[in-house]
């Protein structure tokens, strides 16, 4: 939240100090991709994050408004997916009823992030792509094996989340994120120790993917087979961040305790 | 590398409202500089404590956080736009009654979001209402009495409806 | 006149703030609203290390940058008195000769935007000679420790009465110490058990939503600033010194203030602001971001140890106790925080000795200041903690001892001192019969604390003035230097003012503070105004009355005696007569105004430990009941009940609201993770990573229950409330833990992680 303005001290910037900066308000995804190409330019959503950071003194030379593309607003039921359009806001995805129907689990976890303000402004695209280590969304997405759906210069680019797969190139646009209903059934989240940890589990069949938030630079997985103790998954994760917010132990074996009731309970393997 | 203004049309507690803004331009400052609108306060800056919440379209919104053009097209309300010829809104009326305030500097935003609860809810819930209260911070008063003023005010307002 | 009391008709109702409307209608002004044609902003170069020598600094191209009216380094001090604090003069304006942490000011630049100020700030040029550095009180207390001050600063330690001493610089980086002594020191010898524990507590931060802000400007050589501040007359003081400036020709001034919680006293933005205004001869605003206010001011972090000696039967018999208050960089108002940490300490107990040293431990962090409690808050945490663990050690329920060793309404706190002014026992078993102490269930992770939270109130050797105006037609202006800061006080006087002139509420308005035609106050603090800005108003109103109906009499040509104020008419019998009639026929028909002075201040006592009697005794009794997760350390808080003694509440809407205030203020220390340090670096020191109680973090089991005893030493029997209820809340907490899982914690903030290392440690063999 400061910046470093140089070797010789903090500068604390308000919201008056954003830098000037070019805006594009493009009508199709294809000059959004377009006017994104420019050297130092990003999209924006709801902006949440993007007016935090250039408060806080980030530069862009354009930003390139997106939340007019109602294409990635739609919610649509493809079968074995739903898809959610990258635009959608965390508040139609806690109250849309399409996702009621398919995705219940998924859209009561959808409910703890944030609040009112922040839910109703954020979108799901901008989530995910805020890469902040308190944001859960894509916790919950990698243990669901989401799809995450970009379009490029050159066509389609799908990233699925939680296998550490790297995004595509820029200029890329996430439009939309395809979820397996499947996986629904079987999610249970828990971030009452948040911001030390979060964490999700998916169970599908003798597996249960298990997801980590708020622990890491940014969300970690892991499986757990039928018979395992499930404690033990805090063996499978790397060292947490430790520090005096959260010691690596302490949040490390969170991930057990939490993931161990998870499983323990409605989503028992 | 200076961009160029960019023009926004928007209502503003039912009025139009048209001028040209810098794109880093933050609509807390459109009402604060350059409508005079001072009723709406800046704290954290960070959108998190919500002192300086609206209603943008119905949603409660931080105006922080809002860069001016964001707002093109919208219908705003802000704390100066509650009262009518000086007929306080239920939910001002609840805050003054109930005492619903302290240092009243995160009051304009509390107002405000209580204001989009009971348009979205004419009838919520305590449970409702503490968690959507949450959003915003008061560090005076430890809510209580904010949660109860919001709970009357809904029901001033069921009562003005039923008259 | 010995009749019984009349009837209360204004004072004891649950009025509407007189402040509600322009609070609730977005018209009340505040600091941050104030704005002059011309007004330029203000922004600073904050130091990126702990501790550095200033070696150079540049700032020749940034007063070539575009829109820069002035620019501050130390150069620009000269001629001035460039320090600043409460006893010890120790805080420069901007860095002179050295930084001590993180975001000490370097530099300010004013500009016509703030982003022309911060580009300009970008281009000083610094040189530091970077100094090794210690980030908390032990370490800064090491022998080896560099010394934040190599030089003795300009101070003064004040004159003390009884028992009590103050002294400097006794160590590395230790500031000030504040002792206390009284009985015995052999009482210790015959007691049957001795206890001592060693307590620690956490650092919050005010979190005052209006942030620090001042606009300055020269109205030719008259300073005239605008600040959001809590003490206006000792700043106006203290700015004097520092510009070297007539008192006379410098105004302060106070819109309505967005809280302070303690952090708004004394010098902040303004001689920045100031100096800036002098150098741009421009109207200059310095408002702060939330990021800056964590960089300005803190709670103190400490260390207790505590000694206490009982009876076999729960007598307590001694205590004594050695505090180390972690000052951060500067002084400021540690001193005070230490007199007050160490004068708190014994809690409401009957003791025959007492020897208590408070040291303020100066570290490379952001200056701790006054706090919502004042040192209170951490002697009750270590005090109340502490009677849990004799209690159990006795095999004595929590509540019983307290009953037992608790001060008797009336009893002398200490030798010299006043008495305390509430029935302590009373209060606390309406607390424990209300959260149903008595019929807990112990053990299985849930479980039940008590505490009772203490501190003096009313400040000490404080002076307060009022002013009573009353126009032709019975308009009533009340002048007193007590800031509306969200407290209630403008609602509060003015009640007692039309209950003392038999007047509606709203003919009484409460002019904002301005040191030019203000009477003069010492600061809005120490929840002293209702018992001493109350007694100078209380006189200030009956002498205006005295001359109101002194005029009547003599135009009725009757007695004093024969005639009553109703409203604003005179009543003779069954007569009634308008005042304002009456007054034009005196005074002409452009009317006269009636005015009243009042005065307050307790008197010098040395026989009193701080030199004068405490006015009054705040209390907070708290009980807490938790449920405890085992695995995770995660304490959930299932009821919280806290009781504030009013006296007489003048308002008890407005008392309800200081009491569950000041309790889930004191929620912040208990139960979230506060200020983390990693080593001298402030971690969350912004509002989106700082977390604060929300609504959803309030327990559907949170109770205030308001207490009107009635011993009070205020106007109607009022007393001081506002901060103790903050004060139990920790420690009713960490005893409900205890209650619930058999495990004692001894360090705050109760956060899952200490508690859950807590219990493996009561594991581990």
């Amino acid at each position: 939240m400061y910046t470093h303005a140089t070797d010789a001290g903090w500068i604390s910037r308000s919201h008056q100090a954003i830098a000037p900066f070019r805006l594009v308000r493009p009508a199709s995804i294809e000059e959004a991709l377009e006017a994104a190409a420019e050297e130092n330019a990003s999209f924006i959503a709801g902006g949440i994050d993007l007016v935090r950071r250039m408060r806080g003194g980030d530069r862009w030379q354009t930003l390139v408004d997106i939340s007019g593309l109602s294409e990635m607003k739609v919610t649509s039921d493809e079968g074995d997916h739903l898809r959610i359009g990258a635009l959608t806001s965390h508040w139609e995805i806690e109250t849309g009823e399409l996702i009621r129907k398919r995705l219940p689990n998924l859209q009561a976890a959808w409910r703890t992030i944030g609040n009112v303000r922040i839910r109703m402004a954020g979108t799901l695209g901008g989530n995910i792509l805020a890469r902040e280590a308190g944001y859960d969304g894509l916790v919950l997405l990698g243990v669901m094996g989401a799809e995450l759906v970009f379009v490029t210069s050159s066509g389609e680019a799908v990233v699925i989340a939680g296998t550490g797969a790297p995004l595509p190139d820029r200029p890329a646009l996430l439009t939309s994120v395809r979820i397996p209903i499947s996986a629904d059934t079987g999610l249970a989240f828990d971030r009452s120790l948040k911001p030390v940890v979060s964490v999700a589990v998916c169970k599908s069949g003798d597996t249960a993917t298990v997801g980590v938030g708020c622990a890491f630079n940014s969300p970690r997985y892991s499986t757990i087979r039928q018979g395992e103790d499930a404690q033990s998954i805090s063996s499978h994760f790397p060292d947490a961040i430790d520090n005096p917010m959260g010691g690596a132990a302490y949040r490390s074996r969170m991930v057990g305790v939490l993931a161990a009731r998870m499983l323990a309970g409605g989503n028992g393997l | 590398m200076s961009g160029e203004l960019v023009y926004l049309t928007c209502r503003v507690n039912g009025e139009e409202v048209s001028l040209h803004v810098r794109p880093e331009e933050i609509f807390v400052d459109v009402l604060r500089d350059r409508l005079a609108a001072t009723g709406t306060k800046v704290a954290c800056d960070l959108g998190a404590c919500g002192a300086c919440t609206i209603i943008v379209n119905g949603n409660p919104t931080a105006s922080c956080g809002l860069f001016a053009w964001q707002a093109e097209g919208a219908d705003i309300q802000t704390i100066e736009g509650l009262a009518n010829n000086g007929n306080l809104d239920p939910v001002q009326r609840a805050f003054v009654e109930n005492s619903a305030f302290q240092c009243g500097y995160c009051t304009p935003g509390m107002i405000m979001l209580a204001r989009a609860l009971i348009d979205r809810d004419p009838a919520p819930s305590r449970a409702d209402i503490r968690n959507w209260m949450g959003a915003n911070i008061c560090r005076c008063t430890g809510y209580e009495m904010i949660i109860e003023a919001v709970e009357k005010a809904a029901a001033l307002q069921q009562e003005a409806c039923n008259e | 006149m010995n009749e019984t009391a009349p009837p209360l008709n204004v004072v004891g109702e649950g009025f509407a703030r007189t402040d509600a409307v322009p609070k609730t209608t977005g018209t009340a002004t505040y600091t941050v609203d104030v704005s002059f044609p011309g007004m330029l902003h203000a922004k600073v170069l904050r130091s990126p290390h702990a501790h550095a020598r200033l070696t150079a600094i540049d700032a020749t191209a940034a007063r070539a940058m575009p829109g820069v009216h002035a620019v501050i380094t130390r150069d620009q001090l000269e001629g001035l008195n460039p320090t600043y604090g409460y006893f010890i003069k120790d805080q420069p304006i901007v860095a002179i000769d050295k930084v001590r942490y993180i975001g000490d000011a370097v530099a300010a630049v004013a500009a016509e935007t703030e982003r022309q100020a911060v580009e300009a700030l970008e281009k000083i040029v610094v040189e530091y000679e970077v100094l090794p550095t210690v980030a908390a009180i032990e370490s800064a207390m090491a022998d080896t420790a560099p010394e934040l001050f190599e030089e003795e600063p300009m101070g003064v330690v004040p004159a003390y009465g009884q028992g009590a001493s103050g002294a400097r610089r006794l160590g590395i980086n230790n500031c000030y110490r504040f002792s206390y002594e009284t009985g015995n020191a052999g009482a210790f010898e015959g007691c049957d058990h001795v206890f001592e524990d060693r307590f620690l507590f956490s650092r919050d931060q005010h979190f005052h939503l209006e942030p620090f802000v001042s606009v300055a400007r020269m109205e030719g050589e008259t300073i005239d600033v605008w600040s959001s501040c809590q003490n206006p007359f000792p700043l106006r003081k203290e700015l004097a010194r520092v510009f070297n400036h007539p008192e006379n020709m410098i105004r302060v001034q106070v819109p309505y203030i967005g809280a302070g919680y303690g952090a708004k006293n004394n010098c902040k933005t303004e001689p920045i602001a100031i100096l800036l205004a002098k150098l741009s001869r421009r109207p200059v605003r310095f408002c702060m971001t939330m990021e800056e206010n964590f960089l300005t001011q803190s709670q103190h972090a400490a260390i207790l140890n505590v000694k206490t000696g009982v009876m076999a039967d729960g007598t307590f018999v001694a205590r004594s106790g050695h505090i180390w208050l972690d000052s951060g960089a500067y002084s400021d108002a540690s001193p005070l925080v230490a007199e007050k940490a160490g004068y708190r300490l014994p809690g409401p107990y009957k003791w025959k000795h007492l020897d208590i040293h408070c040291d303020c431990i100066l570290t490379n962090t952001t200056p701790a200041g006054p706090y919502r409690g004042f040192g209170g808050t951490q002697a009750s945490w270590a005090s109340e903690s502490q009677i849990d663990i004799i209690a159990r050690s006795l095999g004595r329920d929590p509540l019983d001892l307290r009953l037992q060793n608790l001060k008797d309404l009336g009893e002398a706190y200490v030798p010299g001192e006043s008495g305390v002014d509430s029935d302590l026992r009373a209060g606390l078993n309406l607390v424990a019969d209300r959260i149903g102490y008595s019929d807990r269930q112990s053990g299985d992770g849930r479980g039940m604390g008590l505490s009772v939270g203490f501190k003096d109130a009313g400040g000490v050797n404080k002076p307060a003035q009022a002013r009573i105006r009353i126009t032709t037609n019975g308009g009533i202006y009340l002048h007193c230097g007590t800031v509306e800061i969200g407290q209630g006080v403008q609602t509060a006087m003015s009640q007692i003012v039309a209950e003392l002139l038999n007047a509606p509420l709203d003919r009484v308005s409460y002019p904002a503070l301005n040191t030019d035609y203000t009477p003069f106050d010492q600061g809005t603090n120490a929840s002293s105004a209702i018992v001493v800005m109350a007694m100078a108003v209380q006189q200030a109103t009956l002498k205006a009355k005295q001359k109101v109906m002194e005029f009547a009499a003599g135009q009725l040509d009757c007695s004093v005696e024969e005639i009553e104020l109703d409203d604003w008419s005179i009543r003779k019998g069954n007569e009634s007569h308008p005042l304002p009639i009456m007054i034009m026929r005196y005074y002409g028909g452009t009317g006269y105004e009636f005015t009243g002075e009042g005065f307050f201040k307790p008197d010098i006592d040395h026989s009193a430990p701080l030199e004068t009697q405490c006015v009054s005794w705040e209390f907070g009794w708290g009980a807490a009941e938790v449920e405890v997760d085992r695995d995770t350390g995660l304490v959930n808080l299932k009821q919280l009940v806290v009781s504030g003694d009013a006296g007489q509440a003048i308002n008890p809407l407005v008392c309800r609201g200081q009491d569950e205030g000041s309790a889930i203020m004191g929620l912040t220390g208990a139960l979230f993770p506060c200020m983390i340090y990693d080593g001298p670096i402030l971690m969350n020191g912004n509002g989106l990573d700082y977390r604060v109680p929300l609504a959803t973090d309030i327990p559907d089991g949170f109770v205030s229950i308001l207490q009107e005893q009635g011993h009070g030493p205020g106007p109607f029997g009022a007393k001081s409330l506002g901060e103790g209820c903050m004060l139990p809340v920790a420690s009713a907490i960490a005893n409900a833990i205890e209650d619930a899982i058999g495990v004692r914690i001894r360090e705050l903030p109760l956060t899952p992680e200490r508690v859950l290392a807590a219990i493996d440690d009561a594991q581990s063999p």
